[in-house]
């Protein structure tokens, strides 16, 4: 085999928009005439179908306040718990200070109720004092050690209401959203963040006439991103949940696909939905060659060999081979077709 | 010849007055001269065409009877348009073909009918009947198309191998307009048009699903194209004193402008042209191919694309100087317009194969004059045969002179008719020159001129009637009807306008010549051999004395010549010699048509073309062949009346075989034809396909040799016994190439609204079917104009081949919906249409207003006449049995006045076979007639004509013979020959007759009489016999002409021989005297 011939057949196969190594398939199994048959395909229905996450849930503020701190933008991955915002309300740092110093007070007026009452048992059992001025110091002290529980629990009331002003995260997932700003007042109940849990769903629209072929389990291929020419399927999911309700005459599904973690959500994709099969010729596109600016397959009847022009349809699937294309004309069944590679 | 002396003093009569005028006038050279230079100017001013025109204008009209099935456009359009057109003066036929959604009507105007005229004609009576066309039907378009339309010429475009896969067939396209273009500019063009290649396109290939995902309808998409481009005179603005016209627009440049067209936002997302189609430059997609083959370097066939431009003349033009422009101009384009990798094949060259043959024929004509001179020479003296030599081509010149004037061309009829005429002519000649030769040889005193006036004189009135005769038996075949009439007419009126001019030339030039050449020189002939004749007199007198010694011997004689005159006739019967109207002739191009199944797509039409041409690319004669897929090669005479050019439906192909010139093969293309139709049994085809091998006809072309028009009460009973007809033509073995007009019913597909859809949707009809059109059909907006000399590129939107299935993704397709303003919204076409399969109609072939169904076929092999296969038909169908369809009746001419019950009428070849043999017998009684009267008139006698006439069927045995030897056909040229026989024979029996009359007296027995007199007379006869006889044998190998020569060859033998002999037999046996012949 010549050099030119290796370089036609390159070229060829590049044409082709096959890998090299069609190339060196094809020369192994040159001789070996491929027998074409019609084959029952899916007739394929392309819908437009929008990213989801499965779930959308809202970070909320628990107190008032004013946003001090936002920890999370747009688009950035959280976990659950995670701290995304702090809000303060400038009055509990007053009353913190103000309990801090009660706190003070009362300990003072406990340890000095505590001295007394000791000092007064001291004396009661020396006899000194009365008894009644012992259980008054007692009761004194015993208030002082009530207040101070008092104090104290008002201070972590103060705390709590601390630690209140942080938003965290509900679950894990993407930040689609966050509406406020640092400095913004907030009530509670507000939304600080609008997560988008990690789970990512495919939310397909289809014509009513279409309802029969939607079938929980069902596989649907997605195309490329960015809605490109390319026809190619990119990868397969599964139809995991069918809307009981039409909507603007059209049945909501949702289909799951594995790796639509970069997709952005609400962005749309090309998706292939069986409506339907269809029997056609289907011939691996590694055996079609052009020239003349027309497509040839290289017919072998016996050992003589004839090119012959077809007309190629579009892409699809063979039982046993992923990648097929469909000829509108030109074969029959029953014919043999060996690669461009073999020479009559 | 002692009472010639007795007439010196008769009146001189027309010749001998002619005679006297001429002999001396200086004006005789002169008049020489000048015949000379007209008949020059005349072979040269003359067109040149291989076969004569014949003008059978054929007007077609189209009416597109949109979403009518075949049977509702019968009753709509086509029946109310027969009754029109039928009612048109000159109109012959009239044919329709119904096939659904579009009718064809076509009007055959007589043979003969000048095509303008036909085509005004069937203008004015569609227009005058507009105001009755149905609600809905678009105004019909007429064409009309006659044999001027026919190429003389056609060019195939095709890249060199070398640079075979740099070629597609857009760029051989748009560099064939060009060519054609250039072309176009030489004199005399006529119509010319490109055949195969696809012109450029922008294409807008819409993809529905995304027109739907972004919620863009079609309309939309071409709308926004459509405006974007548009250029157009806006009007004039007024600035400083001047008055500015302002343009509006600019038209599209191609695939980044067309793409970047905003058509919506949708979302709040902008949907720009690319985003829902892909623009594409490239060839149109349509649904035709056209391929070259030709033999590469190791002899293999090697395919290429293909264009071929096809080139006709105008009407009257002469197709052998276009063909010489044309070519002229090719060598010079050849260097600038066409790059070095594309070669330009001429495919076929008319003007080439026509000026071939005239020379080829005029060189016969020369040969034919220089053979008479030598025999002229031999016989009578070399002096004498001079003056033959410049009587002939004045004569012939003067002919050709003629024809100019009576507007015939010079082609293969008109020349044979001359070389034809030629053996004939120069008896006038030859008996002028011979009786003046003798007069001078009787040395009595008078001067050389006198005794050749007197001579003149003499056989002056004989050669007179000789000549009418002659004119009487051709001339009433001008009047032959139909497609022969015309294709035979230059044999009547070449060959009487040389009777007669020979007659002149004898009477006013000979003369002169004599006297000029052979004046000085005591001329022989004359009396030495006035009695016994010569050694022919004594041959003649050693065959003829016993046959007419008693009574008895003659009348066993003439019993023997009767009988073998009958049995002669027994070889048609035997079949040993067969009728047909024309064998085939031997030309350059055959073709093979390919029908498949309709339904068949292009490219399975293409497979077949290519295995069709792959068997035959071992053909020894093998030029080239070109493969038109879904497309038609460019016509000839026989695709004019076949229609070829209609074909154009992608499940029709034809190969275009070019053999190599006649020069360079052994085989004849007839040969060819038949080993190409073994070589493609048993090709690979669809069900239902019909290949047929299809020669150019020798005469005039149609539909099909072998046609059987099938007509009955209804069309089912119409199909199934067509059906039957057509499998008893399979059985017979030479009947080839069966096919019928019905063929089988193609799948088709029906889109319908469903209107409960509809509704819900609140779908117009409209928007739908516009929706599908466009979808289906594209639309073309308009055209990318490139400036700088380049064609402008349409502009569509269109999908591409590959897109044009049905499948969830073509109903996808967006439709308006919600009509209601500020609610637009889509639905996708699968939501609001049903599709179901269905089965187009039968398409219903009408002939005269009676439906018919036509089988057709071929004749191949054993027998290549209709008849045969119509006797070998008939047998079959009366043999078979026909279970519960009625057995149809068989008609030979005419069609049915009662469609009740089946019939089968014979047309096709059979049909011009019987026109032409029937109006040809009819010129033959007409000739036999006016041949009577003449002779009556000269011999006062009405008994005596009879005996004169008896010698016309002598020229059976041998014609019968003759064709049974040569294994030729009787043909329509056999018929000319044996009627022009008729003329000629006669003549020879006037002689004898006038001479046995004028030699009777009472003291010589009759016997001995008739002896002497058909010693002397045998000479002569037997002279101007050889002649013509020489004339036909030069003719004797053309393909068509075969049967004249043999007829006349072989007829003029055995009846100049019978003749001499059969003459004085029945004078023997019915006026014998009863005394024996002197020893």
């Amino acid at each position: 085999m010549g050099i030119a011939n290796l370089r036609m057949m390159a070229g060829m196969t590049l044409l082709l928009g096959s890998a090299v190594a069609a190339y060196a398939q094809g020369a192994a199994s040159a001789v070996a005439p491929w027998q074409v048959a019609e084959h029952e395909i899916d007739d394929l229905k392309a819908v437009f179908a929008t990213v989801r996450s499965k779930d959308r849930i809202e970070a909320r503020v628990r107190t008032p306040g004013t946003v001090v701190t936002l920890k999370v933008a747009e688009g950035a991955h959280v976990e659950a718990g995670q701290v995304l915002a702090l809000i303060a309300d400038p009055k509990i740092a007053l009353s913190i200070k103000a309990l801090d110093a009660r706190i003070v007070g009362v300990e003072s007026r406990l340890a000095n109720a505590k001295v007394e009452l000791e000092r007064a048992e001291q004396l009661r059992l020396r006899g000194v004092t009365p008894q009644a001025r012992v259980d008054q110091l007692k009761t004194t002290f015993d208030v002082a050690t009530n207040e101070l529980k008092a104090a104290r629990a008002d201070r972590l009331i103060a705390d709590q209401q601390v630690s209140e002003g942080e938003v965290l995260a509900p679950a894990a997932g993407r930040i689609l959203k966050v509406p406020v700003t640092d400095g913004s007042v907030v009530m509670a109940g507000e939304s600080i963040a609008t997560i988008a849990a990690n789970q990512y769903v495919l939310r397909l629209e289809l014509p009513e006439r279409h309802a029969r072929f939607m079938k929980v389990g069902e596989a649907v291929r997605i195309g490329a991103r960015g809605l490109g020419v390319d026809e190619q399927a990119m990868s397969e999911g599964r139809i995991t949940m069918v809307y009981p309700e039409l909507q603007g005459g059209r049945v909501l599904a949702d289909a799951e696909v594995s790796n639509l973690g970069d997709y952005f959500v609400g962005e749309r994709a090309r998706v292939w939905i069986s409506a339907g099969k269809r029997r056609t010729i289907v011939i691996p596109p590694d055996y079609v060659f052009k020239r003349f600016g027309l497509d040839y397959v290289r017919l072998a009847r016996g050992k003589a060999i004839a090119d012959v022009v077809v007309q190629l349809g579009e892409g699809a699937s063979l039982p046993d081979q992923a990648n097929g294309i469909e000829v509108l004309a030109g074969l029959r069944s029953g014919d043999a077709i060996v690669r461009p590679a073999v020479q009559p | 010849m002692s009472e010639a002396n007795s007439d010196h003093d008769r009146p001189l009569g027309i010749s001998g007055r002619l005679t006297k005028a001429f002999i001396g006038s200086p004006l005789t050279p002169l008049f020489l001269l000048a015949a000379f230079a007209l008949g020059l100017v005349a072979l040269f001013a003359l067109p040149r065409e291989e076969e004569p025109q014949i003008s059978v204008p054929m007007v077609d009209i189209f009416v597109a009877t949109a979403g009518l099935k075949a049977e509702d456009g019968v009753k709509l359009v086509t029946e109310p348009l027969e009754t029109i057109i039928k009612a048109i003066n000159g109109v012959e036929h009239v044919y329709s073909n119904t096939v659904d959604d579009q009718v064809l009507v076509t009007a055959r105007f007589f043979v003969g009918t000048k095509s303008d005229e036909a085509i005004l004609r069937v203008h004015e009576k569609i227009r005058a009947n507009m105001d009755r066309i149905p609600t809905g039907i678009q105004e019909p378009l007429i064409v009309g198309r006659g044999i001027d339309d026919v190429a003389i010429l056609t060019l195939t475009l095709a890249p060199k191998a070398e640079a075979a896969g740099r070629f597609e067939d857009n760029a051989l396209y748009h560099l064939a307009e060009n060519l054609l273009v250039e072309l176009a500019k030489l004199e005399d063009v006529g119509l010319s048009y490109i055949v195969g290649g696809r012109p450029d396109q922008i294409r807008v290939e819409p993809d529905p699903e995304k027109l739907s995902l972004y919620g863009v309808t079609l309309s939309q998409l071409i709308a926004k194209v459509r405006d974007a481009n548009r250029s157009f005179p806006a009007g004039r603005i007024r600035d400083r004193n001047q008055s500015i016209a302002v343009n509006a627009g600019q038209t599209l440049r191609g695939v980044p402008d067309i793409g970047l067209l905003l058509i919506a936002t949708r979302d709040g997302r902008p949907v720009y042209v690319r985003d829902v189609a892909s623009v594409v430059v490239g060839a149109k997609p349509l649904e035709r191919q056209a391929w070259h083959f030709r033999k590469d370097a190791k002899g293999e066939l090697e395919r290429v694309p293909a264009v071929t431009i096809a080139i006709a003349k105008r009407a009257g033009a002469n197709a052998v100087l276009i063909s010489e422009r044309v070519n002229h101009r090719l060598v010079e384009l050849r260097k600038t317009l066409v790059p070095a990798d594309v070669e330009v094949v001429v495919t076929r060259d008319y003007g080439e194969t026509a000026n071939e043959k005239a020379n080829e024929l005029l060189f016969h004509l020369g040969l034919a004059t220089v053979s008479i001179v030598l025999l002229m020479g031999l016989v009578i003296g070399w002096r004498e045969g001079l003056v033959v030599l410049i009587v002939i081509p004045t004569t012939i010149l003067l002919t050709l002179f003629a024809s100019y004037f009576m507007g015939y061309t010079i082609n293969r009829v008109s020349l044979f008719a001359l070389i034809f005429s030629i053996g004939i002519l120069v008896d006038d000649a030859i008996v002028v020159i011979e009786n003046i030769a003798r007069h001078w040889g009787m040395g009595d005193g008078r001067t050389r001129s006198q005794a050749a006036i007197e001579a003149v004189a003499e056989v002056g009135n004989p050669t007179i009637v000789a000549t009418l005769t002659v004119v009487a038996a051709l001339l009433p075949m001008l009047f032959v009807s139909g497609l022969m009439g015309p294709y035979m007419a230059p044999i009547p009126a070449n060959a009487s306008a040389a009777m007669v001019l020979s007659f002149f030339v004898a009477m006013m030039v000979t003369p002169w010549l004599m006297l000029r050449i052979a004046g000085r020189h005591v001329a022989h002939g004359g009396g030495h051999d006035s009695h016994d004749g010569g050694w022919l007199g004594r041959t003649y007198m050693r065959v003829a004395r016993p046959i007419l010694a008693t009574r008895a011997s003659a009348g066993w004689f003439l019993g023997l010549v009767g009988a073998a005159t009958l049995a002669s006739l027994v070889l048609f019967a035997t079949k040993s010699v067969t009728v047909k109207l024309l064998p085939f002739d031997n030309k350059s191009e055959l073709q093979v048509v390919v029908d498949l199944p309709r339904g068949a797509s292009l490219e399975e039409t293409n497979r077949v073309l290519q295995a069709a041409a792959g068997r035959l690319g071992d053909l020894k004669e093998l030029s080239s062949i070109q493969a038109y897929a879904g497309t038609a090669s460019p016509f000839n005479f026989n695709g004019l009346v076949r229609h070829a050019y209609l074909r154009a439906d992608p499940q029709q192909g034809d190969l275009q075989i070019n053999l190599t010139p006649k020069g360079d093969r052994k085989r004849a293309s007839h040969d060819i034809a038949l080993d190409v139709r073994k070589r493609l049994k048993g090709l690979e085809l669809p069900a239902g396909s019909v290949v047929k091998v299809v020669e150019v006809p020798p005469g005039p072309p149609v539909l099909a040799t072998l046609l059987a028009e099938i007509y009955g009460p209804d069309a089912d009973s119409r199909r199934a016994t067509a059906r039957e007809v057509r499998k008893i033509f399979q059985s017979v073995p030479f009947i080839v190439d069966d096919d019928d007009s019905f063929g089988l019913q193609a799948p088709r597909l029906r889109v319908s609204i469903d209107q409960v859809n509809l509704e819900f949707h609140k779908v117009e009809e409209r928007d739908v079917y516009d929706t599908i059109q466009a979808y289906m059909s594209g639309v073309s907006v308009g055209y990318s104009h490139r400036g700088g000399g380049r064609h402008p590129v349409e502009i569509a939107v269109q999908l591409p081949k590959s897109g044009l299935t049905l499948t969830a993704k073509s109903l996808s397709t967006p439709v308006p919906a919600n009509a209601l303003p500020g609610e637009r919204g889509i639905v996708e076409l699968g939501d609001v249409v049903s599709i179901r399969q269905e089965r187009a109609s039968f398409p219903i072939f009408r002939h005269n207003g009676r439906a018919a169904e036509m089988v057709m076929a071929e004749l191949a092999g054993a027998y290549e006449a209709p008849l045969y296969g119509m006797l070998a038909v008939a047998d079959a169908i009366n043999k078979k049995d026909w279970g519960s369809l009625p057995r149809p009746e068989i008609r030979m001419h005419g069609q049915p006045e009662d469609e009740a019950k089946p019939v089968l009428l014979w047309d096709g070849e059979w049909e011009v076979t019987w026109v032409t043999f029937r109006d040809m017998g009819a010129a033959f009684g007409v000739a036999l007639l006016a041949i009577y009267i003449l002779v009556v008139a000269q011999f006062g006698s009405f008994k005596l004509p009879l005996v004169i006439l008896t010698p016309v069927p002598l020229t059976l045995i041998g014609i019968m013979l003759g064709h049974w030897i040569f294994r030729a056909p009787f043909s329509a040229t056999s018929m000319i020959g044996f009627i022009a026989l008729a003329g000629i024979i006669v003549r020879n029996s006037i002689l004898l007759v006038d001479f046995i009359r004028q030699r009777r007296s009472s003291d010589i027995s009759l016997r001995q009489v008739l002896l002497e007199a058909g010693a002397i007379r045998f000479k002569p006869i037997l002279l101007t016999a050889i002649a013509a006889m020489i004339g036909a044998a030069v003719i004797l190998f053309d393909p068509i002409f075969q049967g004249l020569a043999i007829s006349l060859l072989f007829g003029l033998a055995s009846s100049t021989l019978l003749t001499v002999l059969v003459i004085p037999a029945i004078y023997v046996v019915l006026r014998d005297d009863g005394r024996a012949i002197a020893e």
